[in-house]
């Protein structure tokens, strides 16, 4: 009996707690290595979505300033105004859309510190694409818009117009300024919006 | 009588421990390699992918894609709470032979 216990603590496994020593410090290494590929991979693929979505918001922020910008909407009277709604078969433009929601006081501009109705919940609009829209990898475009007063009036000064491009799981977002020219025209106002900043 | 004990405390158990313990080691030495080869081709991929973005990227800017309407003068429709509206555009698609990837971009024809 007392040799069987002698012999039971001599042996107390010490080969196999190097073992799993080793083991351990192999598995770390392993785990590491595989960690660090990982991340190398999907870093690499992000590269790719990154310049896509920078791409494609870019060229739509031009799209958009053109959609503005356009002499197609250079009216010199109301009546032109109205006859150029009435030809848009699509719907209502970007163009018509802005100037008919400033215009009839329905669309709230930005000032902070002025109340609720001019906060930035209720004077920020946020636009989604229709689905239909949406090609390849492309996930989606928003657009966000807001407008402020010239300081002596309630007259629109500048439209901020923020778009963004989503592809995969990247986005970038294009921030363009216009300012507003309004011209006054016997009954009528002409708006011209014109393309001020990009960033 | 020293030889004797000695013999008495190694009574094979010790040749066990080292069997299984190689075994194990065996096996997560193996497990190590396959960790290791599957990490490198990662890499290489990862490799590879980059190469391949910054061959598209750059042949996109330098014109050297070949360039498709997917639209042409399309009006894109956007709605939201406040209603909606569309804007006018025509979207493109640009490709390189043997690279990876699709750029999709808004662009104008000349002279539109």
């Amino acid at each position: 009996m007392k040799k069987k216990l002698h012999i039971g603590r001599d042996n107390t496994g010490a080969t196999t707690i190097v073992v799993v020593c080793v083991m351990a410090i192999i598995m770390a290494l392993s785990l590491g290595l595989f960690l660090t590929a990982s991340v190398l991979l999907s870093t690499s693929g992000r590269t790719l979505a990154s310049e896509q979505s920078r791409i494609l918001a870019v060229s739509f922020s031009e799209e958009v300033e053109r959609m503005l910008t356009d002499e197609r909407y250079s009216f010199e009277s109301r009546s032109g105004e109205e006859a150029g709604r009435a030809e848009n078969i699509n719907g209502q433009s970007l163009w018509y859309y802005v100037k008919q929601n400033i215009s009839e006081g329905t669309w709230a501009y930005l000032e902070e510190g002025q109340g609720s109705i001019h906060s930035r919940e209720n004077a920020v609009r946020s636009f989604q694409i229709e689905q239909s829209g949406v090609v390849g990898e492309v996930v989606g475009i928003d657009l966000s818009m807001y407008w402020t007063r010239q300081e002596d009036g309630d007259r629109p000064e500048k439209l901020v117009v923020k778009t963004t491009a989503t592809i995969k799981d990247q986005s970038c977002t294009i921030i363009d300024v216009y300012d507003l020219e309004i011209t006054s025209l016997a009954d009528y106002e002409k708006w011209s919006w014109k393309h001020v900043e990009k960033k | 009588m020293l030889k004797r004990s000695s013999k008495l405390k190694n009574k094979g158990t010790t040749m066990i421990t080292v069997v299984i313990s190689f075994a194990l080691l065996l096996l997560f030495v193996t497990s190590y390699f396959r960790v290791q080869k599957l990490s490198t081709e990662m890499m290489m991929d990862s490799r590879d992918m980059l190469v391949n973005n910054r061959q598209l990227i750059k042949a996109f800017y330098l014109g050297e894609t070949s360039n498709r309407t997917v639209a042409d003068h399309v009006a894109i429709n956007f709605s939201g709470a406040e209603g909606s509206f569309y804007i006018e555009g025509t979207l493109k698609m640009a490709e390189m032979e043997g690279l990876r990837g699709t750029i999709y971009y808004f662009e104008e024809e000349p002279g539109d």
